[in-house]
Protein backbone atom coordinates (compact mmCIF):
# COMPACT_ATOMS: atom_id res chain seq x y z
CA UNK A 1 0.00 0.00 0.00
CA UNK A 2 2.64 2.25 1.19
CA UNK A 3 4.89 1.66 -1.84
CA UNK A 4 1.96 1.91 -4.02
CA UNK A 5 1.38 5.68 -2.98
CA UNK A 6 5.11 6.79 -3.05
CA UNK A 7 5.05 5.61 -6.84
CA UNK A 8 1.66 7.38 -7.29
CA UNK A 9 3.76 10.53 -5.59
CA UNK A 10 6.85 10.09 -7.93
CA UNK A 11 4.46 9.87 -10.74
CA UNK A 12 2.67 12.81 -9.81
CA UNK A 13 6.06 14.97 -9.67
CA UNK A 14 7.93 13.22 -12.82
CA UNK A 15 4.79 13.81 -15.02
CA UNK A 16 4.24 17.49 -13.70
CA UNK A 17 7.41 19.01 -15.91
CA UNK A 18 6.29 16.62 -18.48
CA UNK A 19 3.04 18.09 -19.26
CA UNK A 20 5.02 21.42 -18.93
CA UNK A 21 7.61 21.03 -21.31
CA UNK A 22 4.45 19.72 -23.66
CA UNK A 23 2.97 23.09 -23.04
CA UNK A 24 6.01 25.42 -23.48
CA UNK A 25 5.32 24.78 -27.18
CA UNK A 26 1.68 26.52 -27.46
CA UNK A 27 1.56 30.07 -27.33
CA UNK A 28 -1.31 31.26 -25.60
CA UNK A 29 -2.83 35.05 -25.92
CA UNK A 30 -4.81 36.74 -23.17
CA UNK A 31 -7.54 39.15 -25.28
CA UNK A 32 -9.04 41.67 -23.60
CA UNK A 33 -12.04 43.21 -25.15
CA UNK A 34 -14.30 46.02 -23.89
CA UNK A 35 -17.43 44.93 -26.19
CA UNK A 36 -20.41 41.72 -25.26
CA UNK A 37 -20.31 39.18 -26.91
CA UNK A 38 -23.03 39.83 -29.05
CA UNK A 39 -20.56 42.27 -30.69
CA UNK A 40 -18.72 41.73 -34.20
CA UNK A 41 -16.04 42.36 -32.51
CA UNK A 42 -15.67 39.06 -30.03
CA UNK A 43 -17.22 37.12 -32.96
CA UNK A 44 -14.37 37.59 -35.11
CA UNK A 45 -11.90 36.88 -32.40
CA UNK A 46 -13.83 34.03 -32.05
CA UNK A 47 -12.90 33.22 -35.85
CA UNK A 48 -9.72 34.70 -35.65
CA UNK A 49 -8.96 31.76 -32.54
CA UNK A 50 -10.43 28.65 -34.68
CA UNK A 51 -8.48 29.70 -38.08
CA UNK A 52 -4.86 30.25 -35.85
CA UNK A 53 -5.37 26.72 -33.64
CA UNK A 54 -6.38 25.08 -37.50
CA UNK A 55 -3.24 26.75 -39.27
CA UNK A 56 -0.95 26.51 -36.33
CA UNK A 57 -1.88 23.10 -35.07
CA UNK A 58 -2.83 23.81 -32.18
CA UNK A 59 0.66 26.13 -31.57
CA UNK A 60 -1.32 29.55 -31.22
CA UNK A 61 -4.74 29.61 -28.95
CA UNK A 62 -5.97 32.82 -27.86
CA UNK A 63 -8.09 33.68 -24.54
CA UNK A 64 -10.80 36.47 -25.39
CA UNK A 65 -12.36 38.21 -22.96
CA UNK A 66 -15.42 40.44 -23.26
CA UNK A 67 -17.23 43.02 -21.62
CA UNK A 68 -14.04 44.63 -19.76
CA UNK A 69 -13.79 41.62 -17.65
CA UNK A 70 -10.26 41.86 -17.42
CA UNK A 71 -9.68 45.67 -17.88
CA UNK A 72 -10.94 48.53 -19.64
CA UNK A 73 -9.59 50.01 -23.46
CA UNK A 74 -7.16 52.17 -21.87
CA UNK A 75 -5.87 49.69 -19.07
CA UNK A 76 -5.89 46.98 -21.61
CA UNK A 77 -3.19 49.15 -23.38
CA UNK A 78 -1.53 49.42 -20.15
CA UNK A 79 -1.53 45.92 -19.15
CA UNK A 80 -0.47 45.05 -22.71
CA UNK A 81 2.57 47.71 -22.25
CA UNK A 82 3.35 45.98 -19.29
CA UNK A 83 3.11 42.26 -20.21
CA UNK A 84 0.47 41.10 -18.70
CA UNK A 85 -1.94 40.26 -21.19
CA UNK A 86 -1.02 40.46 -24.93
CA UNK A 87 -3.62 42.10 -27.36
CA UNK A 88 -7.13 44.15 -27.18
CA UNK A 89 -8.76 46.34 -29.89
CA UNK A 90 -8.04 50.02 -29.80
CA UNK A 91 -8.12 53.49 -31.94
CA UNK A 92 -8.43 57.12 -31.22
CA UNK A 93 -7.44 56.95 -27.61
CA UNK A 94 -4.23 56.08 -28.79
CA UNK A 95 -3.76 59.54 -29.33
CA UNK A 96 -3.35 59.59 -25.20
CA UNK A 97 0.27 58.05 -26.61
CA UNK A 98 0.65 59.22 -30.44
CA UNK A 99 -0.98 62.36 -31.28
CA UNK A 100 -1.83 61.34 -34.86
CA UNK A 101 -3.96 59.08 -33.90
CA UNK A 102 -6.67 62.07 -33.69
CA UNK A 103 -7.04 61.31 -37.09
CA UNK A 104 -9.00 58.03 -36.14
CA UNK A 105 -11.97 59.69 -34.78
CA UNK A 106 -11.89 63.53 -36.42
CA UNK A 107 -15.63 64.68 -36.69
CA UNK A 108 -16.56 65.55 -40.33
CA UNK A 109 -12.85 64.51 -41.75
CA UNK A 110 -14.11 61.26 -43.88
CA UNK A 111 -17.08 61.86 -45.49
CA UNK A 112 -17.83 58.15 -46.61
CA UNK A 113 -16.61 54.56 -46.78
CA UNK A 114 -14.04 55.11 -49.53
CA UNK A 115 -12.26 57.55 -48.26
CA UNK A 116 -11.58 56.13 -44.64
CA UNK A 117 -9.95 52.90 -47.04
CA UNK A 118 -7.84 55.51 -48.66
CA UNK A 119 -6.96 57.14 -45.59
CA UNK A 120 -6.43 54.04 -43.67
CA UNK A 121 -4.32 52.14 -46.23
CA UNK A 122 -2.79 55.72 -46.95
CA UNK A 123 0.36 57.21 -46.00
CA UNK A 124 -0.79 59.03 -42.79
CA UNK A 125 -2.32 55.79 -42.25
CA UNK A 126 0.66 53.95 -42.12
CA UNK A 127 2.39 56.66 -39.89
CA UNK A 128 -0.07 55.77 -37.53
CA UNK A 129 1.38 51.97 -37.60
CA UNK A 130 4.38 52.85 -37.60
CA UNK A 131 3.96 55.22 -34.46
CA UNK A 132 1.76 52.47 -32.60
CA UNK A 133 5.12 50.30 -33.30
CA UNK A 134 7.66 52.60 -32.38
CA UNK A 135 6.58 54.65 -29.89
CA UNK A 136 4.37 52.43 -28.12
CA UNK A 137 5.31 48.80 -28.74
CA UNK A 138 2.18 47.65 -30.06
CA UNK A 139 1.99 46.01 -33.58
CA UNK A 140 -1.65 46.68 -35.33
CA UNK A 141 -2.45 43.39 -37.03
CA UNK A 142 -4.90 44.78 -39.11
CA UNK A 143 -8.00 46.96 -38.44
CA UNK A 144 -11.87 46.86 -38.17
CA UNK A 145 -14.19 49.66 -38.89
CA UNK A 146 -16.99 50.96 -36.60
CA UNK A 147 -20.60 52.39 -37.76
CA UNK A 148 -20.82 55.80 -38.20
CA UNK A 149 -21.90 57.77 -35.32
CA UNK A 150 -25.41 59.07 -35.36
CA UNK A 151 -26.88 61.71 -33.11
CA UNK A 152 -30.09 60.93 -31.23
CA UNK A 153 -32.47 63.25 -29.61
CA UNK A 154 -36.89 63.58 -28.70
CA UNK A 155 -36.60 66.44 -31.32
CA UNK A 156 -35.62 65.83 -34.90
CA UNK A 157 -32.51 67.47 -35.81
CA UNK A 158 -32.11 68.84 -39.91
CA UNK A 159 -30.10 71.56 -39.79
CA UNK A 160 -27.68 73.01 -36.67
CA UNK A 161 -30.11 75.91 -36.19
CA UNK A 162 -32.45 72.96 -34.33
CA UNK A 163 -29.31 72.32 -31.82
CA UNK A 164 -29.69 75.70 -30.02
CA UNK A 165 -29.18 75.14 -26.19
CA UNK A 166 -29.67 71.23 -26.68
CA UNK A 167 -27.21 69.76 -23.99
CA UNK A 168 -25.23 67.02 -26.13
CA UNK A 169 -23.24 64.54 -24.11
CA UNK A 170 -19.63 63.66 -25.90
CA UNK A 171 -16.96 61.07 -25.41
CA UNK A 172 -13.90 62.95 -23.23
CA UNK A 173 -12.70 63.95 -26.48
CA UNK A 174 -11.48 67.56 -27.00
CA UNK A 175 -12.40 67.53 -31.00
CA UNK A 176 -16.21 66.54 -30.22
CA UNK A 177 -16.63 69.06 -27.69
CA UNK A 178 -15.11 71.59 -30.04
CA UNK A 179 -17.59 70.18 -33.09
CA UNK A 180 -20.64 70.65 -31.13
CA UNK A 181 -20.06 73.43 -29.45
CA UNK A 182 -19.45 75.36 -33.24
CA UNK A 183 -22.30 73.44 -34.60
CA UNK A 184 -24.46 75.49 -32.00
CA UNK A 185 -24.99 72.21 -28.96
CA UNK A 186 -24.08 72.80 -25.33
CA UNK A 187 -21.82 69.64 -25.32
CA UNK A 188 -21.33 67.93 -21.96
CA UNK A 189 -18.33 65.56 -21.58
CA UNK A 190 -19.70 62.83 -19.40
CA UNK A 191 -18.60 58.66 -19.06
CA UNK A 192 -20.64 56.46 -20.69
CA UNK A 193 -22.16 54.72 -18.48
CA UNK A 194 -23.97 57.66 -16.99
CA UNK A 195 -25.23 58.92 -20.30
CA UNK A 196 -29.00 56.40 -20.11
CA UNK A 197 -30.12 57.91 -16.86
CA UNK A 198 -29.06 61.09 -17.70
CA UNK A 199 -31.36 61.62 -20.43
CA UNK A 200 -33.80 60.09 -18.20
CA UNK A 201 -33.82 62.24 -16.29
CA UNK A 202 -33.08 65.52 -18.07
CA UNK A 203 -29.64 66.12 -17.47
CA UNK A 204 -28.92 65.76 -20.86
CA UNK A 205 -30.88 66.11 -24.56
CA UNK A 206 -29.19 64.19 -27.13
CA UNK A 207 -26.11 61.59 -27.25
CA UNK A 208 -24.39 60.99 -30.06
CA UNK A 209 -23.08 56.99 -30.79
CA UNK A 210 -22.95 54.46 -33.53
CA UNK A 211 -26.20 52.15 -34.73
CA UNK A 212 -24.40 49.07 -32.95
CA UNK A 213 -23.93 51.00 -28.80
CA UNK A 214 -27.23 52.93 -29.08
CA UNK A 215 -29.52 49.44 -29.68
CA UNK A 216 -26.90 48.16 -26.90
CA UNK A 217 -27.35 50.97 -24.52
CA UNK A 218 -31.04 50.76 -24.70
CA UNK A 219 -31.60 54.61 -26.27
CA UNK A 220 -34.69 53.62 -27.87
CA UNK A 221 -36.43 53.65 -24.55
CA UNK A 222 -35.62 56.96 -23.56
CA UNK A 223 -34.75 58.97 -27.09
CA UNK A 224 -36.94 59.12 -30.38
CA UNK A 225 -35.28 60.51 -32.92
CA UNK A 226 -32.42 59.14 -34.85
CA UNK A 227 -30.41 62.15 -36.76
CA UNK A 228 -28.11 60.76 -39.38
CA UNK A 229 -25.62 63.36 -39.03
CA UNK A 230 -22.53 60.55 -39.73
CA UNK A 231 -20.35 62.98 -38.53
CA UNK A 232 -17.91 60.52 -37.16
CA UNK A 233 -16.04 57.72 -39.38
CA UNK A 234 -14.08 56.07 -36.97
CA UNK A 235 -11.36 52.39 -36.66
CA UNK A 236 -10.08 50.61 -34.69
CA UNK A 237 -7.11 49.03 -34.74
CA UNK A 238 -6.35 45.22 -33.53
CA UNK A 239 -3.32 45.43 -31.62
CA UNK A 240 -0.78 42.79 -29.97
CA UNK A 241 2.11 43.95 -28.21
CA UNK A 242 5.42 43.94 -29.99
CA UNK A 243 7.50 42.01 -27.65
CA UNK A 244 4.71 39.10 -27.25
CA UNK A 245 4.60 38.93 -31.34
CA UNK A 246 8.32 38.76 -31.41
CA UNK A 247 8.24 35.63 -29.37
CA UNK A 248 6.37 33.23 -32.04
CA UNK A 249 8.71 32.02 -34.47
CA UNK A 250 8.95 33.61 -37.84
CA UNK A 251 6.07 30.41 -39.46
CA UNK A 252 3.97 31.01 -37.02
CA UNK A 253 4.34 35.08 -36.96
CA UNK A 254 3.20 34.84 -40.81
CA UNK A 255 0.61 32.35 -39.53
CA UNK A 256 -0.87 35.12 -37.20
CA UNK A 257 -0.49 38.05 -39.89
CA UNK A 258 -2.12 36.39 -42.65
CA UNK A 259 -4.88 34.76 -40.24
CA UNK A 260 -5.38 38.68 -39.06
CA UNK A 261 -6.45 39.11 -42.53
CA UNK A 262 -9.04 37.03 -42.99
CA UNK A 263 -10.99 38.04 -39.50
CA UNK A 264 -10.81 41.36 -40.75
CA UNK A 265 -12.90 39.85 -44.06
CA UNK A 266 -14.75 38.04 -41.65
CA UNK A 267 -15.33 40.77 -39.46
CA UNK A 268 -16.34 43.77 -42.54
CA UNK A 269 -19.10 41.03 -43.28
CA UNK A 270 -20.96 40.60 -40.23
CA UNK A 271 -20.45 44.03 -39.73
CA UNK A 272 -22.43 44.98 -42.67
CA UNK A 273 -25.18 42.66 -42.24
CA UNK A 274 -25.57 43.92 -38.60
CA UNK A 275 -25.62 47.30 -39.70
CA UNK A 276 -28.50 47.13 -42.05
CA UNK A 277 -30.13 44.59 -39.36
CA UNK A 278 -29.70 47.40 -36.76
CA UNK A 279 -31.65 49.86 -38.30
CA UNK A 280 -34.68 48.00 -38.77
CA UNK A 281 -34.51 46.68 -35.02
CA UNK A 282 -34.31 50.40 -33.65
CA UNK A 283 -37.27 51.44 -36.02
CA UNK A 284 -39.15 48.15 -34.36
CA UNK A 285 -38.37 50.28 -30.62
CA UNK A 286 -40.22 53.02 -31.78
CA UNK A 287 -36.96 55.26 -32.96
CA UNK A 288 -37.86 58.07 -36.32
CA UNK A 289 -35.22 58.35 -38.44
CA UNK A 290 -34.57 61.43 -39.18
CA UNK A 291 -32.55 62.91 -42.79
CA UNK A 292 -30.23 65.59 -42.05
CA UNK A 293 -28.46 68.99 -43.94
CA UNK A 294 -24.66 67.01 -43.41
CA UNK A 295 -22.97 69.24 -45.42
CA UNK A 296 -24.38 72.31 -43.38
CA UNK A 297 -23.32 71.04 -40.40
CA UNK A 298 -19.61 69.82 -41.52
CA UNK A 299 -19.53 73.84 -42.55
CA UNK A 300 -20.25 74.85 -38.89
CA UNK A 301 -17.31 73.37 -37.31
CA UNK A 302 -14.93 72.30 -39.93
CA UNK A 303 -12.81 75.24 -39.65
CA UNK A 304 -13.18 74.84 -35.49
CA UNK A 305 -11.98 71.54 -35.56
CA UNK A 306 -8.83 72.63 -37.48
CA UNK A 307 -8.18 75.36 -35.36
CA UNK A 308 -8.02 72.97 -31.88
CA UNK A 309 -5.35 70.79 -33.76
CA UNK A 310 -1.83 71.25 -32.48
CA UNK A 311 0.54 73.13 -35.52
CA UNK A 312 2.01 69.10 -35.93
CA UNK A 313 -1.49 67.88 -36.61
CA UNK A 314 -2.53 70.84 -38.88
CA UNK A 315 -0.12 70.33 -41.48
CA UNK A 316 -0.69 66.12 -41.04
CA UNK A 317 -4.70 67.60 -41.97
CA UNK A 318 -3.74 70.23 -44.75
CA UNK A 319 -1.32 67.25 -46.24
CA UNK A 320 -4.29 64.89 -46.80
CA UNK A 321 -6.75 67.39 -47.99
CA UNK A 322 -4.18 68.57 -50.72
CA UNK A 323 -3.37 64.82 -51.75
CA UNK A 324 -7.61 64.23 -51.44
CA UNK A 325 -7.87 67.12 -54.25
CA UNK A 326 -5.22 66.04 -57.01
CA UNK A 327 -7.34 62.88 -58.24
CA UNK A 328 -10.15 65.30 -58.70
CA UNK A 329 -8.85 67.91 -61.00
CA UNK B 1 8.05 63.83 14.80
CA UNK B 2 8.20 62.66 11.73
CA UNK B 3 5.32 61.46 12.28
CA UNK B 4 3.45 64.54 13.17
CA UNK B 5 4.98 65.82 10.36
CA UNK B 6 3.57 63.35 7.75
CA UNK B 7 0.28 63.51 9.60
CA UNK B 8 0.53 67.17 8.83
CA UNK B 9 1.07 67.16 5.42
CA UNK B 10 -1.73 64.69 5.04
CA UNK B 11 -4.20 66.18 6.35
CA UNK B 12 -3.63 69.63 4.47
CA UNK B 13 -3.48 67.56 1.15
CA UNK B 14 -6.76 65.83 1.85
CA UNK B 15 -8.20 68.99 2.32
CA UNK B 16 -7.21 70.69 -0.66
CA UNK B 17 -7.76 67.88 -3.09
CA UNK B 18 -11.75 67.38 -1.22
CA UNK B 19 -12.50 71.18 -1.74
CA UNK B 20 -10.79 71.14 -5.65
CA UNK B 21 -13.38 68.16 -6.03
CA UNK B 22 -16.58 69.42 -5.24
CA UNK B 23 -15.15 72.97 -7.24
CA UNK B 24 -14.65 71.48 -10.28
CA UNK B 25 -17.81 69.20 -10.02
CA UNK B 26 -19.68 72.59 -8.58
CA UNK B 27 -18.73 74.62 -11.71
CA UNK B 28 -19.34 71.54 -14.20
CA UNK B 29 -22.80 71.07 -12.89
CA UNK B 30 -23.39 75.04 -12.95
CA UNK B 31 -22.20 75.09 -16.42
CA UNK B 32 -23.92 72.76 -17.73
CA UNK B 33 -27.41 74.99 -17.00
CA UNK B 34 -25.97 79.02 -17.09
CA UNK B 35 -22.91 78.87 -19.08
CA UNK B 36 -23.27 79.05 -23.06
CA UNK B 37 -20.38 76.06 -22.87
CA UNK B 38 -18.88 73.73 -20.69
CA UNK B 39 -15.43 73.05 -19.39
CA UNK B 40 -14.61 70.14 -21.21
CA UNK B 41 -11.64 69.43 -18.55
CA UNK B 42 -13.77 69.50 -15.58
CA UNK B 43 -14.73 65.34 -15.66
CA UNK B 44 -10.64 64.63 -15.93
CA UNK B 45 -10.30 66.92 -13.22
CA UNK B 46 -12.65 65.75 -10.68
CA UNK B 47 -11.49 62.33 -10.94
CA UNK B 48 -7.95 63.41 -10.73
CA UNK B 49 -9.10 65.48 -7.66
CA UNK B 50 -10.59 62.49 -6.07
CA UNK B 51 -7.82 59.53 -6.28
CA UNK B 52 -5.43 62.33 -4.79
CA UNK B 53 -7.99 63.01 -1.89
CA UNK B 54 -8.13 59.38 -1.29
CA UNK B 55 -4.28 58.63 -1.72
CA UNK B 56 -3.94 61.63 1.21
CA UNK B 57 -6.74 59.87 3.18
CA UNK B 58 -5.73 56.48 3.12
CA UNK B 59 -2.78 57.00 5.84
CA UNK B 60 -4.55 58.91 8.30
CA UNK B 61 -7.86 56.28 7.90
CA UNK B 62 -5.36 53.71 8.85
CA UNK B 63 -4.03 55.77 11.67
CA UNK B 64 -7.10 55.94 13.09
CA UNK B 65 -8.34 52.90 12.72
CA UNK B 66 -11.27 53.47 10.39
CA UNK B 67 -11.11 51.08 8.23
CA UNK B 68 -13.30 48.06 8.53
CA UNK B 69 -12.38 44.95 10.67
CA UNK B 70 -13.96 42.04 11.83
CA UNK B 71 -13.31 41.17 15.46
CA UNK B 72 -14.87 38.07 16.13
CA UNK B 73 -11.92 36.26 16.17
CA UNK B 74 -9.66 39.15 17.65
CA UNK B 75 -12.04 39.62 20.88
CA UNK B 76 -11.73 35.77 21.98
CA UNK B 77 -7.75 35.76 22.13
CA UNK B 78 -6.16 36.32 24.90
CA UNK B 79 -4.36 39.39 25.38
CA UNK B 80 -1.13 37.70 24.63
CA UNK B 81 -2.90 36.28 21.35
CA UNK B 82 -4.05 39.63 20.49
CA UNK B 83 -0.49 40.88 20.71
CA UNK B 84 0.89 38.60 18.23
CA UNK B 85 -2.07 39.14 15.77
CA UNK B 86 -1.61 42.57 15.65
CA UNK B 87 1.83 42.31 15.01
CA UNK B 88 1.31 39.49 12.55
CA UNK B 89 -1.16 42.22 10.66
CA UNK B 90 1.01 45.29 10.74
CA UNK B 91 4.14 42.99 9.28
CA UNK B 92 1.18 41.63 6.29
CA UNK B 93 0.23 45.02 5.82
CA UNK B 94 3.95 46.28 5.27
CA UNK B 95 4.77 43.45 3.13
CA UNK B 96 1.47 44.29 0.94
CA UNK B 97 1.71 48.19 0.46
CA UNK B 98 5.62 48.07 0.07
CA UNK B 99 5.09 45.63 -2.79
CA UNK B 100 2.63 47.86 -4.16
CA UNK B 101 4.95 50.79 -3.34
CA UNK B 102 7.92 49.66 -5.20
CA UNK B 103 5.96 48.38 -8.47
CA UNK B 104 3.87 51.95 -8.46
CA UNK B 105 7.38 53.20 -9.72
CA UNK B 106 7.62 51.09 -13.33
CA UNK B 107 4.00 51.70 -13.09
CA UNK B 108 4.67 55.75 -13.25
CA UNK B 109 7.36 55.11 -16.02
CA UNK B 110 4.93 53.74 -17.84
CA UNK B 111 2.92 57.34 -17.30
CA UNK B 112 5.42 59.02 -18.48
CA UNK B 113 4.30 57.94 -22.48
CA UNK B 114 1.09 58.78 -21.96
CA UNK B 115 -0.96 62.21 -21.92
CA UNK B 116 -4.48 62.80 -20.58
CA UNK B 117 -6.70 63.42 -23.14
CA UNK B 118 -8.31 66.94 -22.13
CA UNK B 119 -6.07 68.45 -19.44
CA UNK B 120 -3.02 67.08 -21.07
CA UNK B 121 -1.04 66.09 -18.28
CA UNK B 122 1.15 63.18 -18.25
CA UNK B 123 -0.48 59.94 -16.68
CA UNK B 124 2.40 59.84 -14.58
CA UNK B 125 0.69 62.24 -11.84
CA UNK B 126 -2.24 60.48 -11.89
CA UNK B 127 -0.75 57.01 -11.18
CA UNK B 128 1.93 58.79 -8.58
CA UNK B 129 -1.29 58.70 -6.17
CA UNK B 130 -0.57 55.17 -5.73
CA UNK B 131 3.03 55.58 -4.64
CA UNK B 132 1.71 57.74 -2.07
CA UNK B 133 -1.39 55.95 -0.82
CA UNK B 134 0.61 52.68 -0.29
CA UNK B 135 4.33 54.33 0.88
CA UNK B 136 2.46 55.99 3.39
CA UNK B 137 0.13 52.99 4.75
CA UNK B 138 3.57 51.12 4.76
CA UNK B 139 5.64 54.13 7.08
CA UNK B 140 3.02 53.93 9.46
CA UNK B 141 2.27 50.71 9.47
CA UNK B 142 5.47 50.09 10.12
CA UNK B 143 5.58 53.18 13.06
CA UNK B 144 2.86 51.04 14.74
CA UNK B 145 4.69 47.64 14.54
CA UNK B 146 7.22 49.21 16.46
CA UNK B 147 5.32 50.64 18.83
CA UNK B 148 3.59 47.58 19.77
CA UNK B 149 7.06 45.74 20.00
CA UNK B 150 8.63 48.14 22.38
CA UNK B 151 5.43 48.75 24.65
CA UNK B 152 4.74 45.09 26.18
CA UNK B 153 2.15 46.72 28.65
CA UNK B 154 -0.61 47.39 25.78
Amino acid sequence: MRKAIIFLLLLSVLAGPACQQAEEEAFVFKVSLFVNEQDTWFQAFTYFDTILRERSEGRIRLEIYPSEQLAKEIESIRLIQAGVIDMTVSGSLLSNWIEIATFCELPFFLKNDKEQAEFIQGSVGKEIEQAMLKKMGLRPVTYFIRGPRHLTSNKPIQSPEDLEGLIVRVPNVPSFVTAWAAMGAKPTPMAFSEVFTSLQQGTIDAQENPLSLIYQAGFSEVQQYVNRTEHVMSWSYPIIGEEQFQRLPEELQLIFLEAAEDMQKYERQLFEENESRLEGLLKEKGMTFIEVDKSAFADKCEDAIFENLSVDMQSVYLKVNEEREIPSK
Amino acid sequence: MIKAFITKVLRVGTLIFTVLLVGSVLLQIVARFLFPSTPAWTEEASRLFFIYAIAFAAGLAFLENEYVSLDILFDRLTEKGKKKLTILIHFLTILLFGVVAVYSIPFMQLGLLENSPSMGIKMALPFASMLLLAATIAIFSLLELINTLRNPAS
